[in-house]
Formats: structure tokens, C-alpha cells, sequence
């Protein structure tokens, strides 16, 4: 067992810092200067992502020199325009007077407790994901071993289960890894899952602190962090792509839902566009999540502007005032639809018709689905999250996940694969992808009715 | 009555954390899978790693290696996946594979002659088999969820 100093492991650490850095300067010129360290890392790796595939287009080898190129260019224009570091000092204001010296409250140990749960079965591998082995690791050791993206291997036949369609995000990020340290190790892998899993409980804290505060928001949000690890503990959730989908669903939701309650924001659209693009470059699953949360952006705007009905007329010119939307997205996703394409990756599985047949076979294997023993149970919540859009407040936040399980569902009854196994072997991991936001809302609910019950005891004592 | 639903939560996500944190401490015994084999680092899954390494070390880089497993099915395709992830540096084709046409690779490995030509580990040869029979099962065996799958399309 490699130990934590060794250099696949601080190879990690410096990727991501430099992706949160190059996230900063990012977001600066976007005018999200005030951008949380999940946003940032976002924008980071996307640029880390969109540098690997223009190196790969262009035909050179990804290198530690190639690779780490424009992180050091950065690095001297950074130094040249900003020598006071003004940078530093900007990062230092958004911090607040909480960041230092404040009580660390009994919710953020519980949930720093669910972390290091998570982070020593993905060290240990006890929590790998079969998936890094047949799909993203594969693919991630054949990229690092011909120094770019192995076409070969991704379009050889018979290669549907290399999910050869996928975008390359994941094992991007472990071939980046490789290449830095010059080492192949499992665990230095699994601490970019041991991050991204640590970033999806922030952001689950800041939007427990918006949507519900108080005592009951920490609450809620210790909550969160238990039921997410106990998941990928169980579900074997270290090296998938489903944690950082996750977050970026988490991330998405969350600016819908702060949209509803402040009106419109073209930094909150910018944010829309940077996590919609993140999802793009994760998993096949995120095309439809950037369709909708584009499509959402667009009619919460036609909302905003109180039209009675969306004008389609007006897509166009909305599409042009706000490009840091769809941009991202468009660029990164129709390269990788047009890739698809060229080289014949798309999977014939993935297309089909609804039949009556799978729509039953679905229906049958969706209670399994739900009952696996790495949920606990907790599964069954599910049917709770589409009763959020009957809540008013919450309405905005619910609606881009239940849009996405709806997707979720069509592809059962639609794709040309053994229906079953198909709902047995992801719906659990797809289930995971919504709870950050499910979990939340059903804590908003409850904390509310508590509130307005302890408002009626003290009226009625009052009395 | 929300109090008593803050509770339930609570209580709830608790007992889902600590439920399976304990059983990542502890993988139920006779379960075989290859999850469980990266899991409790057993020897099997050095066996493989060190088995690929050996062949690798034999067929030049580049060169394609073909799986004849007997009967073929999900143990070839296990193994052969596994086999593809330690050797990166080489094509893993799988005699179902192999497209009409396509010039015939010049290595095999047969592992339907099982053991091949050197045994996997330095261990008693009696034990080979069995470990062998072990390894096919697991790597056949991704969790339980195919064969629940199986059965529901049988129903």
C-alpha cells in the first residue's frame, strides 16, 4: 500500500490546486470573482479537460511539459499583471470573518466524520468501484501508456463495455495523475473521488444554509453527509463518474433555486453555464442535464420577465445575450457529439423505442432497484421529490432533478438493452445523483412544519 | 409529529452510515466477486496482476494478445478485462471478438487448458484449480444484480 506521501498522491493534490487556482482566474473574468471552491475547481478541471482534448486533436502527446503548459503560462501572466497579488487578497476578503477562528459546530464534525468514512474505504479500496477497473481505469492506463486518447482501443470491436461514448473527464483526470507522478496507483486514483465527495458535502452545506438554516439546516446537512457516504461506502462509489455528477446536479439545482428566490442573475446564469459544462464532460447522462438546465435558464427568464407565455422567437435573442450558458456546454458537448459521430463511438444500445414490454419490465424491476441493502431503505424517498414541485419555495430547486430521473426512466423504457439488468445494476447509483437535493428539501419541509408548529405552541400559550 | 420525522431521519442516516461502514470493514465471507477481490486484496488478485505482468513481459509492447477461454462467456470477459487493465501497453482481444477478416494474433494464451504452462503462483499445484475455479466464478459473478436480472427476464 502506497502511503499518503508518495507521489501519485501529492500528484492529486497538485492538480487540484492547480485547477482551483486556474478556476479563480476563470471565474475573475467571467465576473464570478466570488466564486465557492467547488465552482472553481469546476472550471478548472473543465479547462484541464478542454487542454487534454485540444492537445489530443492536435496531435500531441500529453506530457508533464505539455500538460502543465498552460498552468505555468497562467502562472507568469498572473505574476506579471497581478505582482501585489491582489488575487490572494480578493480570496482572502470572500472568506469573511467565519474562516478563521470560528467553533467548529457538532454538524460540521458529523460530517467531517462521513468524509473521512468515505475517504479510508476509498483509500483502502473497499469501496472501488468495479466500473474503474472495466471502464474508466482501462481506458485511463491505455491513454497513459500511448500518451493521448487511444481511438483504437475506444473503436475496437465489440468495446460497448468500455462505454467508448462517454466523455473523457474521469480517466482524463487519472491519466493526469499518471503522467505528473510517472506512477500507476489505485488509491493516489481514488483521492480525486475522496475530493469531489468532499465538495459535494460543501455545497450541500451551503445549500442546507440557504433553503432551511439555522440549527435545523446544520442538522440537515449532517444528515446529508452520513447518507452519502454510508451510499458510496456501501454502493462502491470511489473511482465512478457519479460523484462529481452529482455535485455538478447538486450545483445546478441549487442556482435554480436561488434564481426563484432572488430573480434574475447573470452571474448565477454563468455559474449555470460552467456546471452545465462539467456535467457535459463527466458522463453521457450530462447532455440531457445541460439541455435541461439550459432550457430551465431560458424559461425562468421568460418567467422573470412575467411573459404569460415563453416566446420561442425570443430564444434566439436570449441565446445571443447570454452565451456563458450555453457556450461551454456547446463547445465541449457537440465536439464530443461530433467525435462520437466521426468515429462511430455512439452506442446502438443507447437509442430505441418505448415498448410495453420494457415499460413492464421496468415497473418490475424498479422496487429491486430501490431496496438494494446499500440504500437502507433510504431509496424509497424517491417518490417524495416530484411532490417538491407542489411546494412553492422548493418548486424551482426540485424541478432540474426530477426532470433528470424523468430522462432516467424514458431511457429504461426506451433503450435497446436487457431491461432489467439495466434498472438493477444503475438506478441505485442514479438515485444518488438526485438525494444531495431530495434529502435537503425533505429537511425544509420538516424543519418548516416544526417551526410553524413551535409558532402555534407559543400562540396558543400566548393565549 | 415533524419532530418525531426529524428523528427518523436522523436515526435513519445514521444507522445507513454505520451499517455500511461496518460491513466495508468486514466483506461478508463466500460473497466472491472482483469487488471483493480489490476489496480484501486477496492473493488471487496479486495472481492476476502478477500473471498479466509475466505475459506482458513475454509479448512484445504493441503486440495483440487473444483470449481462448474455453467456453468463453462473462469469465473470459472478466479476465479479459482485467488483463487489459494491467497491460496497458498491449491490444486484449478475445477469440468473440476477433472480427472476420482480421489477421490472427500471434500469442494466445489458452486458458482453457487450465493451468497453462506455468502456474500462477509458487503455492501447491492441488491449489491451483480450485483458486482457478474461484477466480472464474467471481469474475463471472458482478455482484448479484445479474442474476436477478436474469430471472426477472425470465419471468
Amino acid at each position: 500500500m502506497t502511503s499518503l506521501a508518495s507521489s501519485p498522491g501529492i500528484a492529486v493534490v497538485v492538480w487540484a490546486a492547480l485547477a482551483i487556482w486556474c478556476g479563480q482566474l476563470v471565474g475573475t473574468r467571467l465576473g464570478l470573482a466570488r466564486s465557492s471552491l467547488a465552482e472553481r475547481l469546476a472550471m478548472g478541471l473543465v479547462a484541464l479537460h478542454a487542454w487534454m482534448m485540444l492537445l489530443d486533436v492536435a496531435d500531441i502527446a500529453w506530457t508533464r511539459a505539455s500538460l502543465l503548459a498552460p498552468a505555468v503560462l497562467a502562472l507568469l501572466l498572473q505574476w506579471r499583471s497581478d505582482p501585489g497579488g491582489t488575487t490572494q487578497e480578493a480570496v482572502r476578503s470572500r472568506q469573511g470573518p467565519n474562516a478563521r477562528g470560528g467553533r467548529v459546530a457538532l454538524a460540521d464534525a458529523m460530517a467531517a466524520a462521513s468524509v473521512v468514512a468515505f475517504a479510508w474505504s476509498a483509500w483502502t479500496l473497499r469501496s472501488l468501484a468495479p466500473d474503474f477497473v472495466y471502464h474508466w481505469g482501462v481506458k485511463a492506463r491505455h491513454f497513459a501508456a500511448q500518451g493521448g486518447v487511444d481511438w483504437a482501443l475506444l473503436q475496437g470491436h465489440d468495446t460497448s463495455y468500455l462505454h467508448p461514448d462517454y466523455p473523457l473527464l474521469i480517466p482524463n483526470l487519472y491519466v493526469s495523475t499518471e503522467i505528473l507522478s510517472g506512477i500507476w496507483d489505485e488509491p493516489a486514483a481514488m483521492l480525486w473521488s475522496v475530493l469531489f465527495f468532499a465538495v459535494l458535502i460543501l455545497e450541500c452545506r451551503r445549500l442546507a444554509d440557504e433553503v432551511i438554516g439555522g440549527v435545523l439546516g446544520r442538522v440537515a446537512f449532517a444528515t446529508a453527509a452520513a447518507v452519502l457516504s454510508g451510499f458510496s461506502i456501501g454502493h462502491l462509489q470511489a473511482g465512478a463518474a457519479d460523484l462529481p455528477f452529482a455535485l455538478a446536479l447538486l450545483a445546478l439545482a441549487r442556482q435554480f433555486g436561488l434564481l426563484a428566490q432572488t430573480g434574475r442573475s447573470s452571474h448565477a446564469l454563468a455559474r449555470i453555464g460552467v456546471w452545465s459544462a462539467f456535467a457535459v464532460i463527466c458522463k453521457i447522462e450530462g447532455f440531457p442535464l445541460a439541455a435541461f438546465a439550459i432550457g430551465l435558464a431560458w424559461l425562468r427568464s421568460e418567467h422573470a420577465a412575467r411573459r404569460p407565455l415563453p416566446a420561442l422567437r425570443g430564444l434566439l435573442e436570449w441565446l445571443r445575450r447570454h452565451g456563458s450558458v450555453w457556450a461551454p456546454s456547446a463547445l465541449l458537448g457537440g465536439w464530443w457529439l461530433f467525435t462520437m459521430g466521426s468515429k462511430g463511438l455512439f452506442q446502438s444500445t443507447n437509442s430505441g423505442w418505448p415498448t410495453w414490454e420494457r415499460i413492464r419490465l421496468t415497473a418490475e424491476a424498479l422496487p429491486m432497484a430501490l431496496n438494494v441493502p446499500t440504500w437502507s431503505g433510504l431509496a424509497w424517498l424517491l417518490p417524495l421529490l416530484p411532490l417538491g414541485l407542489l411546494v412553492r419555495r422548493l418548486r424551482w430547486l426540485v424541478l432540474l432533478p426530477c426532470l433528470q430521473v424523468a430522462f432516467y426512466l424514458s431511457s429504461y423504457v426506451g433503450g435497446a438493452q436487457s431491461t432489467s439488468f439495466w434498472v438493477l445494476s444503475s438506478f441505485p447509483r442514479l438515485v444518488f445523483h438526485v438525494m444531495p437535493v431530495l434529502w435537503i428539501a425533505i429537511w425544509a419541509v420538516v424543519a418548516r412544519s416544526i417551526a410553524s408548529g413551535d409558532f402555534e405552541t407559543a400562540k396558543a400559550e400566548r393565549a | 409529529m415533524a419532530v418525531c420525522a426529524a428523528a427518523i431521519l436522523i436515526g435513519w442516516s445514521l444507522y445507513s452510515l454505520g451499517l455500511q461502514t461496518r460491513s466495508a470493514m468486514r466483506p461478508p465471507p463466500g460473497a466472491w466477486s472482483p469487488v471483493f477481490a480489490w476489496r480484501a486484496n486477496t492473493p488471487l488478485v496479486g495472481e492476476v496482476r502478477g500473471f498479466a505482468e509475466r505475459v506482458g513481459a513475454r509479448v512484445p509492447e504493441g503486440e495483440p494478445i487473444l483470449f481462448t477461454l474455453g467456453e468463453g462467456g462473462d469469465d473470459e470477459f472478466f479476465l479479459a478485462m482485467w488483463t487489459a487493465y494491467h497491460l496497458p501497453h498491449h491490444p486484449v482481444l478475445r477469440r468473440q471478438n476477433v472480427a472476420p477478416g482480421t489477421a490472427a494474433p500471434d500469442y494466445r494464451l489458452d486458458f482453457g487448458a487450465w493451468p497453462p504452462d506455468e502456474p500462477m503462483s509458487p503455492g501447491p499445484p492441488s491449489a491451483v484449480p480450485r483458486r482457478a475455479r474461484l477466480l472464474l466464478e467471481g469474475l463471472g459473478t458482478l455482484w448479484y444484480v445479474p442474476r436477478l436480472g436474469a430471472e426477472s427476464e425470465e419471468r
